[in-house]
């Protein structure tokens, strides 16, 4: 089988239709909370595709969360059956939004996304919305949120994967990026961002668990200090791979 | 399921030099304002070209090449075809030259055979200018021989009509379609004589005028483009084009025929009962302020002096023709015609000068200074589509079949046509027009004119400014313009290049010595 470029964290899907009963819920309830914040979910899908993220995944991360908040008005923790979602907290839609947005792979929300996080994992309601939108449940939403502060790239099961967390580039004749392999990777100075080069052309990675953007550059970027992360690069594969040392 | 329509490049179509993306927050996600990543509207155009070839239009053509000369070139047959394979990135140009249209503010003839995606590429400008799809198709103004500047431009209200005591009483119900950003005339070569007429004050002045009413088409500060179809360029048609309108087109670009290996896309879009204008995704519809950037981001695009002059050596072929006129200064082919004259006998007569060599012996008229303006914006425009820094001979060579296509007519009767393979060029404009740039690109470099340039030098001085200048050395640049002259004058041969030089030394002439009179008067 030919392995695209992706997540491993995203494998198995963390939002499935079993989950709601219908996939195409997922639109109708993500809607239901952007409209209580008073902004069309067509403006808002399009911003985050235009961030990078999965609109699939943004709207079913939110529609979990809403469904969650659904629950937890409903009576608790556990009583709601995956119905339909309840109107939200208007104030904690930017924070579903954000949270959701990030989930779904836009690496330009993470420092809000996280910051609202820890705001969100403080309040016993907020952690389960919080929790929905991530796929986690509440046992490890504080890990989550806490091992992220430190490791952009941490997610539970990681351990299990031996480290691995995103594979990227791909042929390009499969709708990947690379006509050669990849050669040589360099980590530069930013957290999460890494400088790989196919062929003669050099391209600047930015990732994270959930979101990675793959730019062409004209010229090698200036390369930065080795962290615990870093670029394996199979041989006569197109495929680079983000790896985490020190997972037992 | 996914949609298979709305998908734009992530990946940049050019290379740049970025940072790490742009951390945004959930606000702005909600509020509109989302500057992800920056895409610049350079990248944004070039995503909505790639969206329009990839998914839109089956477009597998790459004609407007770029190889920084190393292309591969593959002979094919024995009728001395060949296939280049371009080494850098190259474009469709029934894509491209549409799309560069648009963002410059324009006027593209699109000609070809009928069902060729001539008015769905149209319809997809109009879509990237932010009208909803079935506005801009309800707007196309389909040419027919009956269509009245009435039904073109709207009409008096019958109450005015009715009660005004003067003609400033009359309100007139202008058409919708009179101020889109994009107006599409559908076969335009089927309008009436008087029609065209209206259509061309609104294409060249930007407003229409009815019962001594003027409405404004052109947007303030704003951008539109105009688009045209006809079946052919030749000018003919249900009704003659008159000629003023032929020549408001800016470019004029071949709708390509069907690829028949991507039979398949067709088949789905068939059983799908789909159309790409109605799938244009949001992230490169481009608003109204965005256009006006990209053209003045276009606009700021610089010429570098060595592309300037090449360009500028390439006008000089065209004008000149040895025996149209007896005052040296008259002897243009815009005389010979405007006298009702044959250019093409009047260049044959012509015995002072290799009309082999000469490109300007293979056509029968000049370049209007229109055409020049619009070759310098479209130029700039295919460097910023590029992300060029700044306009490069390549940009040129590209954009100058499309501009000149129609404007620079070639001398039929000319023996190059006669020879060979030759013959095809009369059908092929575009070729010849490219071959005839790289003709004088091959003179210029023969005639060393970036290093000998003695006209060029003397303007130089002039531009210089005359504060201050002495009559004695005002003399003696009179002299040296005098000796410029009689150099030219021993050659024997005379060219364009020479004419354009004999008139500029005939105005440094005049300007000096009329100093030369000022400073002696002012004694």
């Amino acid at each position: 089988m030919i392995r695209l470029p992706g997540h491993l964290v995203n494998s198995p899907p963390p939002f499935t239709a079993s989950d709601n009963g219908a996939a195409t819920t997922d639109v109708a309830d993500a809607a239901a909370v952007l409209t209580a914040a008073g902004a069309d979910i067509d403006a808002v899908t399009a911003r985050v595709a235009a961030a990078g993220g999965d609109t699939a995944m943004f709207h079913a991360a939110l529609a979990a969360s809403a469904r969650a908040v659904g629950t937890v008005t409903a009576g608790g923790a556990g009583s709601g059956s995956g119905g339909s979602a309840r109107e939200p907290v208007a104030d904690r839609v930017a924070d579903l939004v954000a949270v959701a947005a990030w989930r779904s792979g836009a690496v330009p929300l993470r420092d809000d996304a996280l910051a609202r996080l820890r705001r969100l994992a403080a309040d016993p309601a907020g952690r389960q919305v919080a929790a929905a939108a991530l796929a986690l449940d509440d046992a490890g939403l504080d890990e989550f949120v806490a091992r992220q502060s430190a490791d952009r790239f941490w997610f539970p099961g990681r351990a299990a994967l031996r480290g691995y967390v995103l594979s990227t580039g791909g042929f390009r004749g499969l709708g990947g990026v690379w006509i050669r392999p990849p050669e040589e990777a360099v980590p530069l100075a930013e957290a999460g961002a890494f400088a790989i080069r196919s062929d003669d052309q050099w391209w600047r990675l930015d990732c994270d668990v959930f979101g990675s953007r793959l730019r062409l550059q004209t010229a090698r970027p200036d390369a930065g200090p080795s962290g615990s992360a870093r670029i394996i690069l199979p041989p006569a594969s197109h495929l680079a791979w983000v790896y985490v040392a020190g997972d037992a | 399921m996914t949609d298979r329509w709305n998908r734009v490049s992530v990946t940049p179509t050019n290379p740049g030099q970025e940072g790490p993306p742009q951390q945004i927050t959930a606000t702005d996600l909600l509020s509109g304002s989302v500057p992800t990543a920056g895409v610049a509207l350079d990248e944004k155009l070039r995503q909505a070209y790639y969206w329009i070839v990839n998914r839109a239009v089956i477009s597998p053509y790459y004609d407007m090449e770029f190889s920084g000369g190393r292309a591969l070139s593959i002979a094919l047959g024995d009728a001395d075809a060949h296939v280049t394979l371009p080494a850098e990135a190259s474009f469709s140009s029934n894509v491209l030259i549409p799309l560069l249209t648009f963002a410059v503010g324009g006027k593209c003839l699109l000609v070809g055979g009928p069902g060729r995606g001539k008015t769905t590429v149209a319809v997809l400008m109009g879509v990237l200018a932010g009208d909803a799809p079935d506005d801009v198709r309800r707007g196309v103004q389909q040419g027919q021989p009956q269509l009245s500047v009435s039904d073109l431009v709207g009409i008096p209200l019958p109450a005015d009509l009715v009660a005004a005591q003067r003609l400033a009483d009359i309100r007139i119900a202008w058409r919708d379609w009179l101020t889109r950003p994009v107006k599409i005339i559908d076969e335009y070569n089927r309008i009436p004589t008087k029609t065209q007429s209206a259509l061309l004050t609104m294409v060249a002045e930007g407003y229409v005028e009815s019962h001594d009413q003027m409405h404004r088409t052109s947007p303030d500060g704003g951008v539109e483009s105009w688009y045209f179809t006809a079946n052919d360029d030749a000018g003919g048609g249900t009704f003659a084009v008159i000629q003023a309108l032929r020549d408001r087109m800016d470019v004029t670009v071949q709708a390509a025929g069907f690829n028949s290996r991507f039979f398949d896309e067709l088949i789905v879009r068939v059983e799908a009962g789909e159309k790409p204008e109605e799938h244009v995704p949001v992230e490169i519809v481009f608003t109204a302020a965005e256009r006006a950037a990209v053209r003045s981001a276009i606009r700021a695009v610089p010429i570098p002096v060595a592309v300037r002059r090449r360009l500028q050596f390439f006008f000089t072929h065209f004008e000149f023709v040895q025996h149209g006129g007896r005052r040296f200064e008259y002897r243009t082919k815009d005389v010979v015609t405007t006298a009702g004259r044959s250019v093409a006998e009047a260049i044959e007569a012509n015995s002072g000068a290799d009309l082999e060599v000469d490109p300007g012996a293979q056509t029968i008229n000049g370049l209007s200074v229109r055409s020049l303006q619009t070759l310098i914006l479209f130029a700039k425009a295919m460097a910023w589509f590029r992300g060029e820094r700044a306009v490069t001979d390549d940009d040129v060579a590209a954009i100058l079949p499309f501009v000149l296509r129609g404007k620079l007519l070639p001398n039929t009767t000319h023996s190059r046509f006669e020879v060979g393979a030759e013959p095809e060029l009369l059908a092929d404009s575009l070729s010849w027009l490219a071959d005839l740039f790289a003709t004088s690109g091959r003179i210029y470099g023969q005639l060393q004119r970036e290093k000998d340039d003695p006209t060029g030098d003397l303007l130089r001085e002039f531009d210089a400014g005359l504060d201050g200048l002495s009559a004695v050395e005002a003399s003696s640049r009179i002299t040296r313009v005098e000796s410029r002259l009689r150099a030219i004058a021993v050659a024997g041969k005379l060219y364009g290049r020479d004419f354009d030089d004999v008139v500029a030394l005939k105005y440094l002439h005049q300007r000096y010595t009329a100093y030369l009179r000022w400073v002696e008067r002012s004694r």
